[in-house]
């Protein structure tokens, strides 16, 4: 099917910082529609209608989860959360960077749409460059009218505050995200209640993530329908929309393509360039680090949401990591248990001690140190770290390496055999 | 691999801060950005303001002293939420902080383990160690840094540079030590399927 | 308002618990326990230890117990799945991977969670080959606090204390992930005055107790149930001993009076009883010396000595001073003594400032302050004179329960944004007279206070279901003023919901001031406060006491005493417990009369009243004797002797029985008699009594308030504070060898435009004088010290800043001058 981007329209050709660029490509005209042709529910409405899967892991419908927000007088806030920081996934900070004002218009309609006067912008600390982007875009915006008090003469008022994150991977989960921009330690919250009723400052808060955000302008803009016949698998009308895929690792040409949801994992491989001569595939996670493997069984599994659990990972943030015969995956266990060790906040028991227990079992294990009693171990991390905590990093961290242990393994059993050279100490 | 776990100490300073009252105005702005008697949610961008104001960019008790009478916590609370995160520095820092991302992506599987390598060895100090001369401090990070597309990625001062390799590591730090900075080397816009400032120099400066 | 109730089953069992109840709490209902670390029933849920998980019929996910609630009908909970059972052991596994084996050299093996849970769910072997992590070992995190942070299970239960409860957020947790260290800020110590409750807190032995440390196991102690003796709060505690010995004190859960918790004096202020320095045996100076004697011979020479003046001068030649320390059983006898043996009214427990304990028109309980819509604290600092009772007042702060109001020289810090009316010494009183008139609907007065900050105040305090006043019971025309705005409120309240009411708490000066004052240790009051002036008061209590000649006259206040002693009048002083030179406002005024007058001392140290004594009797300490003793809410708490007394020392009481004996007196027949008088004559003491407070006549005539600052003598003099800290004081905290260190310095606390103005910083050594009065005290800044007054610490025996004050002006504003120290040049 033909398809043409949407979200990322116009990159590499204009500049769209430039809001007379953006304008010029269409940009704030959903923003025109929905404030000044729209009711609020209409617009919750057409969301929901689209179907449009919260981009950031989950895959949650976001029009529903604008619907849980109870009406009971209390402010209510909408934050952003731009805190990109899976390992492997880098679609938003192209978003965030190259297209700074599809974001606002999406923040200001989503507002409007959920009677929403402040929002707020949660940007991991590294992309300081990003954060002055989003600022200026805001800025400008404001100088056309489009935030500030009043917008457009239709009575609603927008206040946009971009809030920066100081290094830490768990701030990207979505109440550690609010504890953070509270002024706390980005400790996740116990759940529930959930942000929608107790959220930011204890008021009811939406937490969209940037490429969600981004696609609400051309709903408005295109109508729902558009958008759920974007889609490369029409057998699975679940999934829906273009889809921002970092493609990395074992591949000619890594980099972020924005494709048609439900691209099989095959296809998705190919448009980056496929893999290089001479090897052979030999595993890819699906969406990010956090995603258990799939083997070369899988690589017809459609990515879409559906498909890729039916294969027992997830699409998470489709950032899709791919690992040709060269790879030693016991060489990234170790990379993703050092990566969770360091990431974890350190409040659950589980988390905090098994993070790091991965950690030195593996790296014991590569320096050739690894017996039976190990492979026992990691796998019991399944029930002991997933499932156990209050938000998901101690899952994230026992999928890998449970799924490689019963995807690959061998790759265990040949350090455990002392059939692979290690590493030196 | 290390079992002993220290406490990061941080520097107390005698002296107040300056900056409360020199940027009297950008703290004002900050906590202008958030509703009333939410003054907490200032503490990450005045510990970031603070970082940026005093010399050797870190973090010292008076600050967090400063950023705890501004924001109504105590001083104990704001060293907390500070430790928490990995880009407050509570010791002096080089004045490029260089940031190599040592996630899988880029370290394991587009050449950064060598380039690590290679870097620690044109600046004779290991991750985590500030130059003798106070221009760079080195910090290998296990946290993506969010460009798997421009891989090997490092940052210089929380700017990308993209694809590093060692003849353009070279050429940036020679950039560095002679005083004309990182400019040039720095990703300004990221582009679709992996292209880097060095594949497409379309954009205007 | 009726509680919602709502259906759970927890492994078969259906009970109904109230909605909203967490599911740990409701398994106990049922009687089931769910293992727990990070929970714990006072704190806030954290849900972050896991050891809690259960499963909950129609959610995939194990559910932490201590964070489900049960918010509807129905829930299906299993505790005792095979499934929940490898949860536990898990957690318990992550628990142990990096904890240290040292049980046997663990203070807490025997009481510890850690230990008991691995016993009933846990691992019986560690599958961890890799090294432990090692964190730093035995931190001295405070005056009294060690931590090994190897032992730290991070369940941050003594974090949220320290947040939740003591509302000072200075225990922190620092890093992250496997990082984490419960600490301090670098360069600082947790001095809080609650740091002890994080011991018990601790479910493993991270936090010990710096004096307890290797002392014994758990095992090994004898639990006896008592009171804290450190204040007028009466926190319940468990003395513990070994072999004889006590070692530490425990808290014993009160909702009452203090919820479970204990301040530091009252936990780690207690070696003194065993110290070598205690008087153990009775001393009598012999040429200026005190020479040990039998307690024949001391009490023969007191009994001599007293029925000579009695003779001579009758019982006008007598002054019996103190007893606030007393249990009311003895106070009781205290006065009995002076009114029957030494035939005299010369009787007051009053030693210090404070003038009354409580009043009866506005009974107030401690617990009125966790339910009050409004809290009113006057020339008080709670945290420093009643600490736990300050916790529940923290509480309402914290969590913007009740509006805070405080007014007065000193201005307890709290969380939040509340009230403040700050005023020079002398001013409060005029204040209260505003906020009273304002109150009642009339003009008020000019006073310190803006009108606008009063007709808000008033404004705050109508608008409050329930007004709690703190007061400290110091000045008479502050307590007139008082009592006008007490009775304003309750007027106004009255008429617009009858269901409004107005408390009064008096943290009383000393333990038992309030039990004293009810037991008649007054000048003008018998026991029950009876009036001695009347003559039906003294025909009650001569019937039941048995004697005909009962003193007419009132009394003198403890002043006068001391002035009568120094002019010669009053020749011989009984002191109780009662360290003037330390306490009472007038340094000198009390040397004199120590010099002039024949002084008999009970005590347990040779402090500087009780060395300047001709008589010491040794008396017994606390744990050492059995009593009643009142809090300062008027609660009736029991003691039992739970150790012998050091040395020969013996119980108060005894020893006025004998002295009396001596004398020819029989004060009581039993100790069954003297309760059973006290029956007659104020109230059963048997521990469900509430004893009514003061009435409004017990405080003394009093000027007008002053509306006006008073002026300095001279310009550039400074109005001195005196203020309260909790661990000062001359007895107790001083002698004991393990509590002292944590004294505070001798300070004087300026406002920074008074230090710049005078040139003066933190760190100097300076000298403050008033007359013929000076201390030696090195300076401080604080700018919560009102501009024009430097604040002071009572009770210091380095710098006792009551040699600044006189009591011919009783507890009006002293202007002091400040000087700093030349340097001294060594030639």
């Amino acid at each position: 099917m033909q398809f043409e981007p949407v979200l990322t329209k116009g990159i590499g050709e204009v500049d769209l910082t430039n809001i007379d660029v953006y304008e010029a490509q269409g940009g704030y005209q959903g923003l025109r529609k929905a404030l000044t042709s729209m009711e609020p529910l209409a617009v919750v409405d057409e969301v929901k209608k689209a179907n449009l899967r919260g981009r950031g892991g989950a895959g949650f419908p976001a029009g529903v989860k604008w619907g849980f927000l109870p009406n009971d007088g209390r402010a209510r806030y909408l934050t952003v959360n731009a805190d990109e920081s899976e390992p492997g996934t880098c679609n938003n900070r192209t978003l965030i960077f190259a297209n700074p004002h599809q974001i606002v218009e999406g923040i200001i309609i989503a507002a409007f749409a959920n009677r929403i006067a402040q929002s707020f912008i949660y940007i991991r600390g590294e992309m300081k460059r990003g954060a002055g982007l989003l600022e200026k875009a805001v800025a400008d915006a404001k100088a056309r009218g489009y935030v500030g008090k009043n917008i457009l003469g239709t009575g609603f008022d927008q206040e946009i505050t971009v809030h920066r994150g100081a290094g830490a991977y768990i701030c990207g989960e979505e109440s550690a995200l609010l504890n953070s921009l509270e002024g706390r330690r980005g400790e996740p919250r116990v759940k529930p209640p959930f942000p929608a009723v107790v959220g930011l400052y204890g008021c009811p808060t939406i937490i969209n993530n940037i490429e969600t955000i981004s696609c609400i302008p051309h709903i408005i803009n295109n109508g729902w329908e558009w958008f759920t016949k974007i889609s490369a698998n029409p057998e699975n009308p679940k999934s829906c929309g273009p889809k921002l895929f970092t493609i990395s690792g074992c591949v000619q040409k890594p980099g972020n393509y924005e494709l048609p949801i439900g691209m099989s994992l095959r296809e998705v491989i190919e448009v980056a360039g496929g893999l290089k001569p001479g090897r052979t595939f030999k595993a890819a996670q699906p969406g990010g680090s956090s995603s258990p493997l799939l083997g070369p069984q899988h690589l017809d599994v459609r990515m879409d949401f559906e498909g890729v659990a039916a294969a027992g990972s997830m699409l998470g943030t489709a950032a899709v990591m791919v690992y040709d015969d060269t790879v030693d995956l016991v060489e990234v266990a170790l990379y993703w248990a050092k990566f969770y060790s360091a990431e974890s906040c350190g409040q659950c028991t589980p988390c905090r001690e098994g993070t790091f227990w991965l950690e030195r079992t593996f790296d014991r294990i590569l320096q050739g140190g690894g017996t039976a009693k190990d492979v026992k171990i990691i796998g019991d991390m399944r029930t002991q770290m997933a499932g156990t905590t209050i938000c998901v990093l101690s899952d994230a961290a026992a999928f890998y390496p449970t799924s490689l242990l019963k995807l690959f393994p061998e790759e265990l059993d040949r350090y455990i055999k002392k059939l692979k050279e290690v590493r030196p100490a | 691999m290390s079992h002993e776990i220290t406490k990061t100490i941080a520097i107390r300073e005698i002296e107040p801060p300056t900056w409360p009252e020199r940027c009297k105005d950008e703290v004002a702005a900050i906590l202008a950005r958030y509703p009333e008697e939410r003054e907490m949610s200032a503490i990450l961008p005045l510990l970031h303001l603070s970082m940026r104001e005093r010399d050797g960019h870190y973090v010292a008790v008076s600050d967090m002293a400063a950023i705890a009478e501004i924001c109504g916590v105590s001083t104990a609370y704001v060293d907390s939420v500070c430790s928490f995160y990995a880009m407050f520095h509570r010791h002096p820092v080089g004045k490029y902080v260089i940031t190599i991302c040592g996630n899988m992506g880029c370290h394991l599987l587009q050449g950064g383990k060598a380039l690590v390598e290679h870097i620690q060895q044109t600046l004779g100090i290991a991750g985590g160690e500030t130059t003798p001369d106070g221009l760079v401090t080195l910090e290998i990070t296990g946290e993506c840094l969010a460009a798997c597309d421009l891989g090997p990625v490092i940052q210089v001062n929380t700017e990308y540079v993209a694809k590093v390799n060692a003849a353009k590591w070279d050429a940036l730090l020679d950039a560095l030590k002679s005083g004309k900075g990182p400019e040039g080397y720095l990703e300004k816009l990221p582009l679709m399927g992996g292209a880097c400032q060095d594949d497409w120099k379309g954009f205007p400066e | 308002m009726s509680v919602q109730m709502v259906t759970v089953t927890i492994d078969g069992r259906t009970i109904q618990v109230p909605k909203g109840t967490n599911l740990v709490e409701a398994a106990k209902l049922a009687g089931i326990e769910i293992p727990v670390f990070c929970y714990h029933p006072k704190l806030d849920p954290a849900g972050v230890c896991r050891m809690c998980l259960v499963q909950i019929e129609k959610i995939p996910k194990p559910q932490a117990a201590c964070v489900t609630n049960v918010d509807r009908d129905g829930m299906v909970v299993m505790t005792q799945t095979p499934a929940v059972d490898d949860l536990r052991k898990g957690v318990l596994e992550f628990l142990l991977l990096n904890h240290p084996l040292d049980c046997p050299v663990c203070d807490k093996g025997g009481e510890c969670d850690l230990q008991d849970l691995t016993i009933e769910h846990g691992p019986a072997v560690s599958r961890l080959v890799d090294p432990k992590i090692h964190k730093p070992k035995s931190v001295e995190l405070g005056n009294f606090i060690v931590l090994d942070n190897e032992r730290c299970i991070l369940c941050r239960r003594c974090v949220r204390f320290d947040d939740e409860i003591a509302t000072e957020g200075n225990l922190i947790i620092e890093e992250r992930g496997h990082s984490n260290f419960v600490t301090m800020m670098a360069g600082e110590s947790y001095d809080s005055y609650f740091s002890g409750n994080t011991i018990e807190l601790c479910p493993v032995g991270a936090l010990t107790s710096e004096q307890y440390r290797f002392q014994a196991r758990p095992w090994d102690l004898k639990k006896v149930e008592s009171v804290c003796h450190g204040c007028s709060v009466g926190c319940n505690v468990n003395e513990e001993f070994r072999f004889g010995k006590l070692l530490r004190l425990t808290a014993r859960d009160n909702a009452a009076i203090d919820n479970g918790w204990m301040c530091d004096r009252g936990r780690f202020n207690y070696k003194f009883v065993h110290e070598a320095d205690r008087v153990t045996q009775p001393l009598v100076k012999k040429d200026g010396q005190f020479v040990p004697v039998t307690w024949a011979e001391a009490l023969a020479t007191v009994a001599e000595k007293f029925k000579a003046i009695k003779a001579s001068v009758g019982g006008k030649g007598f002054g019996v001073i103190g007893g606030g320390k007393l249990a009311n059983e003895e106070a009781y006898l205290l006065q009995k003594f002076a009114r029957v043996a030494l035939q005299t009214n010369n009787v007051d427990h009053r030693v210090s400032e404070q003038l009354v304990a409580s009043l009866a028109a506005f009974p107030g309980k401690q617990t009125d302050i966790s339910d009050a819509g409004a809290i009113l604290i006057v020339d008080t600092e709670p945290a420093e004179t009643a600490p736990v009772l300050d916790l529940r007042i923290r509480r309402m702060a914290d969590r913007k329960k009740a509006k805070l109001a405080v007014v007065g020289a000193v201005m307890p810090a709290y969380r939040g944004r509340h009230a403040r009316v700050q005023v020079k010494p002398g001013q409060t009183a005029g204040v209260l007279a505003a906020l009273a008139a304002v109150a009642a609907g009339r003009q008020p007065a000019a006073s310190a206070a803006d009108p606008v900050a009063v007709t808000k105040l008033v404004e705050l305090l109508k608008g409050a279901k329930k007004v709690v006043i703190l007061w400290g019971g110091n000045d008479a025309a502050t307590g007139k003023a008082l009592i006008d705005l007490a009775s304003a409120l309750k007027k106004a309240a009255m008429q617009n919901d009858p269901g409004r009411s107005v408390h009064v708490l008096i943290p009383g000066a000393q333990a038992n001031s309030r039990g004293a004052e009810a037991m008649g240790v007054l000048p003008n009051f018998f026991p029950g406060y009876a009036p001695a002036a009347e003559a039906k008061t003294r025909e009650t209590v001569s019937n039941l006491w048995g004697v005909r000649n009962l003193v007419p006259e009132p009394g003198l206040a403890t002043g006068a005493m001391l002035k009568a002693a120094a002019d010669g009048e009053v020749k011989a002083l009984v002191l109780s417990g009662a360290n003037l030179l330390n306490t009472y406002p007038d340094r000198k005024l009390v040397t004199e009369a120590l010099d002039k007058a024949f002084v008999v001392a009970f005590d347990i140290f040779l402090n500087e009243t009780a060395a300047a004594a001709d008589v010491v009797l040794p008396v017994a300490a606390i744990s050492e004797k059995s009593g009643t003793y009142t809090t300062l809410d008027g609660l009736v708490q029991a003691v039992k002797i739970a150790k012998k007394p050091e040395g020969s020392a013996q119980a108060d009481g005894d020893i006025l029985v004998a002295l009396a004996s001596a004398m020819g007196v029989r004060l009581a027949e039993s100790p069954l008699a003297t309760n059973n008088e006290i029956g007659k004559l104020v109230a059963k003491l048997d521990g469900s009594v509430t004893l009514t407070g003061a009435p409004n006549s017990l405080l003394p005539a009093a000027a007008p308030a002053s509306a006006v600052a008073p002026a300095t003598a001279v310009a550039g003099d400074l109005l001195l504070v005196p203020v309260d800290r909790l661990y000062a004081g001359g007895s107790t905290a001083q002698f004991d060898v393990e509590f002292r260190h944590a004294q505070p310095k001798p300070e004087a606390t300026f406002n920074p435009a008074d230090a710049a103005r005078l040139g003066l910083k933190a760190g100097e050594e300076i000298e403050l004088a008033a007359g013929d009065g000076f201390i030696r005290l090195s300076v401080a800044v604080d700018k919560r010290v009102v501009a024009g007054t430097v604040q002071a610490i009572r009770g210091l025996s380095a710098a006792p800043v009551n040699a600044l004050m006189n009591a011919v002006s009783g507890t009006a504003p002293v202007a002091v001058t400040a000087r700093k120290l030349a340097l001294e040049v060594a030639d």
